[in-house]
C-alpha cells in the first residue's frame, strides 16, 4: 500500500476541485500485470493508492496553490490472477507505475488415503 | 465525469485542428493555437494559458518528460514548447490491455498576448507540469490614468 500524507478518511471526503481520470496504460507481462497512469501536478505525498475487495484505486491529489485545477482519481477491479497485497509502486514526474504480479498457480495438493 | 473550468485546452475537451488557426472565442481573446505535432491523436500535452495585467502564464502537463527533452522558444509574440516522451512499446511476450497515454514527439505554439518581455520568461519543472511566465514589457502594461477634479 502507499499512502500519501493525506489520510484515507481525507481521499473519500468531497471536495470543490474537479476531479479528472487519469490516462492510463495497462499491460500485461510474463509475471505481472503493470498500471501506468500519468497523474501531472501530483506531488509524491499527494498520491493514494489502494486495495480494497480486489478494487485498486488511485487517487492523486495536488498542491491546493497548483496551476492545475483538479485532481484525480480511477479504479479498477483486479481478476484473481493478481495479487493485490504485493503491489509494487514507483512514482517521480507525475507518473505512477504500478506493478502486480501474478499469483503462483496453485500447486497440487497429494491426498494421503488412510488405510 | 469530466467538467472544464478553463477553456480551451484543458485535454479531451477540445476539437482537433491540423491547419490554420483555431479561434477559441470567449474566455480567451487573442490566444490563438495552432501547429500542433504529435503522435498517438488527441489534444496533447494538455496546456493551459492565464493573463493578468503583469504577466501571462503557460502550464504544460508533461508527466514523465525529462526536463532536458523540454525545449521552450519565445519568438516575437508566439511561444513554442517542444519535446518528446518515450513510447513503451510492447516486448517479447507482453500484451497491451489498454492504451490511452500519449507518446512521441509533440510541439505546442501559442500566440501571446502583445508585448511579452522575452528577457524575463522564466520556466519551471515540477511533478511532470511545465509552467513558463511570461511578463509584460512595462509599456504593455495597462496603465491607470488618474482623474483630475476640479
Amino acid at each position: 500500500m502507499v499512502a500519501g500524507t493525506k489520510t484515507l478518511q481525507n481521499i473519500d471526503a468531497p471536495s470543490d476541485r474537479t476531479v479528472y481520470s487519469p490516462r492510463t496504460d495497462i499491460y500485461e507481462t510474463d509475471d505481472a500485470v503493470v498500471v501506468v497512469a500519468d497523474l501531472p501536478g501530483v506531488p509524491k505525498d499527494g498520491l493514494n493508492i489502494t486495495v480494497e475487495n480486489n478494487r485498486l484505486r488511485i487517487n492523486g491529489q495536488v498542491d491546493a496553490e497548483a496551476p492545475r485545477s483538479g485532481d484525480f482519481e480511477r479504479s479498477f477491479t483486479l481478476s484473481d490472477r493478481v495479487d493485490g497485497e504485493q503491489i509494487d509502486a514507483a512514482f517521480s514526474n507525475g507518473v505512477v507505475e504500478l506493478t502486480l504480479p501474478k499469483v503462483q498457480e496453485a500447486k497440487a495438493r497429494k491426498i494421503p488415503i488412510k488405510s | 465525469m469530466l467538467t472544464t473550468t478553463f477553456l480551451p485546452t484543458l485535454f479531451r475537451s477540445r476539437p482537433r485542428t491540423f491547419n490554420g488557426f483555431a479561434n477559441f472565442g470567449s474566455g480567451f481573446p487573442g490566444f490563438d493555437e495552432f501547429e500542433k505535432v504529435f503522435s498517438g491523436g488527441g489534444d496533447y500535452p494538455a496546456l493551459n494559458a492565464q493573463t493578468n495585467d503583469d504577466e501571462t502564464t503557460v502550464t504544460a502537463e508533461l508527466p514523465g518528460v525529462a526536463p532536458g527533452d523540454i525545449d521552450i522558444s519565445v519568438e516575437g509574440s508566439t511561444l513554442t514548447i517542444t519535446g518528446s516522451r518515450e513510447a513503451e512499446d510492447p516486448k517479447e511476450g507482453e500484451t497491451y490491455h489498454r492504451r490511452e497515454r500519449w507518446s512521441g514527439k509533440f510541439t505546442r505554439s501559442l500566440k501571446l498576448p502583445a508585448g511579452v518581455d522575452a528577457g524575463k520568461v522564466e520556466a519551471k519543472f515540477k511533478d511532470g507540469v511545465l509552467t513558463i511566465q511570461l511578463p509584460k514589457a512595462e509599456e504593455h502594461k495597462p496603465k491607470k490614468i488618474a482623474v483630475k477634479v476640479s
